[in-house]
């Protein structure tokens, strides 16, 4: 457990603040004007650099997984910490981000110390659960006040400098935390009603949660994402994405206005992928699309880049997690050249880092930043 | 023409269908067929499931329902079994690591292997190395399986191997790793023997650990 606490914290928030904003004030583009150039298809000076990048950050930051999931300002300081080590653009303020809404609404949880806190059992285990359940205040129920103050401080101690993201699950994983994988998928084949029923309720839990953040920031823009790794193809099938997975998430889109839905896509080559990518962006109107790959690169850039530009929606392609872990810093490099040369001329597609492993050498989170920095910046210009 | 039970079986496994699969089972069993023989049938039904994965024609819900409906069965069944002959291909104890809680890839494995002709010992979740190696003494296992769903307990897979290691178990199992979180390299990192990808890989490692 980090020494670090009290006033002694608030110090190296301070300090570490300082650095990110001296760092942010020397670039041409904030990450907000960055990030907003990609997915309205103009070119900003360089490509946004973000990641999702948790535990890696408390290992850096040398303080337990538990601490930054359970005290704001740790983990704030774990991510303001990572952000000045790498030279990130970004400074996130979340980590466990599938929990939050469960945890809010009385599950139990497990808080291991260094990994990621887990649900210990399903909330609704028959139909009369779920009528029990309410949506929570966000500002008083479980990490509620985590979340929200984390963002809120983070921006405080950024101003224009800071890119506030409001993350919630979105509806399918959500769905799976509070009943459960197996009950779930079998609702969806035995109880399609019901199925529904729970997805119905989340939407509205989901929306409040998101509403709550959004409130506590006064204003001030936020980037809204919703995380639904659990509805990715192979984990779900592509019918249950199109008969359930769709169309809640269209409705929460529709109830919150624009924002990016993390979902959805096959990260493994299954028949009809590329339609499933369009579906999945097109029929729920999420701002942007995404993908991710684990091991193989089944999916050439060019595809993405040619989708992004069809549609005219952005593009949001996750470096293969296999390689930042895994492979050496000019591999990653050479990876990372690859992708911008495809993906980034005229903006709509922008690169970052996908699950960035505990493990992962800090060498290679280097490389990472620095190739996205080197040739990234526009106009692109790769031999 | 109405299907004899055996095909009945079948066909609830590979549609997930863990009501039929009971019943077909229980009507079996009272028709004087052999639990083994049964699982034979269910281990062919499950080789299907697998190819249906393999050609992505099923995907991660398919093979949970299925795995659940193979375990229905193997409810009735495990208990009229008596001791382990040599009907198996093997045993294997076969848990997630401590600290971590997620089993639904697990869950498949143990179908999976159970559907191929192994014997195995599921240890659940948030399963401790004295756990591990208590049951290993117990059951004497040729394979312990564990799997780490999340990066953070892939520390929990190294401890069990140097656990396994002190109590002196460590020599009489193969050690086989899996999960969301681990890859191949972990082999050596951890001081596994093997490691899976998947169910279905998890099979034919299983199979080639013990020999057959």
């Amino acid at each position: 457990m980090s020494k670090l606490t009290g006033k002694a914290l608030d110090v190296e928030i301070d300090k570490l603040a300082e650095q990110f904003k001296d760092m942010a004030s020397k670039e041409p583009h904030s990450m907000a004007e960055r990030f907003m150039s990609v997915v309205t298809f103009q070119e900003p000076d360089r490509l946004p650099v973000f990641m999702q990048i948790h535990d890696h950050s408390a290992r850096v930051a040398g303080i337990t997984v538990k601490e930054m999931c359970t005290d704001t300002k740790k983990m704030l300081y774990a991510q303001l910490y990572t952000s000045v080590k790498y030279k990130f653009d970004f400074v996130s303020t979340f980590a466990d981000a599938y929990n939050y809404e469960a945890e809010a609404l009385g599950a139990k949880m497990l808080f291991p110390e260094d990994s990621f806190p887990v649900i210990l059992e399903p909330l609704i285990k028959d139909a009369s659960d779920l009528k029990k359940l309410k949506v929570p205040d966000f500002t008083k129920a479980g990490r509620g006040p985590y979340v929200i103050g984390g963002t809120k401080l983070m921006m405080e101690k950024l101003g224009d400098l800071g890119f506030a993201a409001c993350v919630a699950s979105a509806p399918w994983s959500m769905a799976i935390q509070i009943r459960g994988f197996n009950n779930l998928v079998r609702d969806t084949r035995k109880n399609p009603e019901f199925a529904h029923k729970i997805l119905d309720f989340c939407v509205d839990v989901i929306e409040a949660f998101t509403k709550a953040q959004q409130e506590a920031l006064g204003g001030a823009p936020a980037f809204a994402s919703l995380a639904d790794a659990f509805s990715c193809i192979p984990p779900t099938s592509p019918q249950l994405v199109y008969d359930f997975v769709i169309p809640h998430t269209a409705e929460i889109i529709k109830r919150l206005g624009p924002m990016m839905w993390a979902g959805g896509f096959p990260i493994e080559k299954v028949p009809n992928w590329k339609q499933i990518m369009e579906d999945v962006v097109v029929k729920t109107g999420s701002l942007v699309g995404m993908v991710v790959m684990l091991e193989s690169d089944w999916l050439p850039p060019e595809e993405i880049k040619e989708m992004s530009q069809r549609l005219q929606k952005p593009w949001f392609f996750g470096v293969r997690a296999g390689i930042i872990s895994k492979g050496t810093p000019k591999e990653i490099e050479n990876y990372v050249k690859k992708l911008i040369k495809v993906l980034a001329p005229g903006g709509g597609c922008a690169v970052f880092g996908d699950q960035v492993p505990r493990d992962t050498p800090p060498e290679n989170v280097q490389a990472l930043v620095d190739s996205i920095k080197k040739y990234g910046k526009f106009p692109i210009s790769i031999e | 023409m109405s299907k004899d039970p055996q095909s009945k079986l079948r066909e609830a496994i590979i549609g997930g269908e863990s009501d039929i699969a009971r019943k077909e089972t229980q009507v079996l069993m009272k028709s004087g067929v052999s639990p083994i023989e049964i699982i034979k049938g269910m281990g062919k039904a499950m080789e299907a499931v697998g190819k249906k994965y393999e050609d992505m024609e099923y995907f991660v819900p398919d093979l949970v329902m299925s795995a659940e409906a193979m375990n229905e069965a193997l409810k009735l069944l495990l208990p009229k079994l008596g001791s382990i002959g040599s009907e198996f291909k093997g045993k294997i104890v076969m848990g997630v690591c401590k600290g971590d809680v997620h089993d639904i890839g697990k869950n498949i494995v143990v179908a999976m292997l159970r559907g191929a002709g192994f014997y195995v010992v599921d240890l659940g979740i948030d399963v401790s190395p004295q756990k591990f190696i208590e049951t290993v003494n117990k059951e004497k296992p040729q394979i312990v399986g564990a799997s780490s769903y999340i990066s953070t307990t892939i520390d929990e897979l190294r401890k069990l191997n140097e656990e396994m290691k002190k109590a002196g178990v460590r020599n009489k199992v193969k050690f086989l790793i899996g999960g969301a979180s681990v890859y191949p390299k972990h082999v050596g990192d951890v001081g596994a023997d093997a490691f899976a990808n998947d169910a279905i890989e998890a099979v034919g490692v299983a199979k080639r650990l013990v020999g057959g």
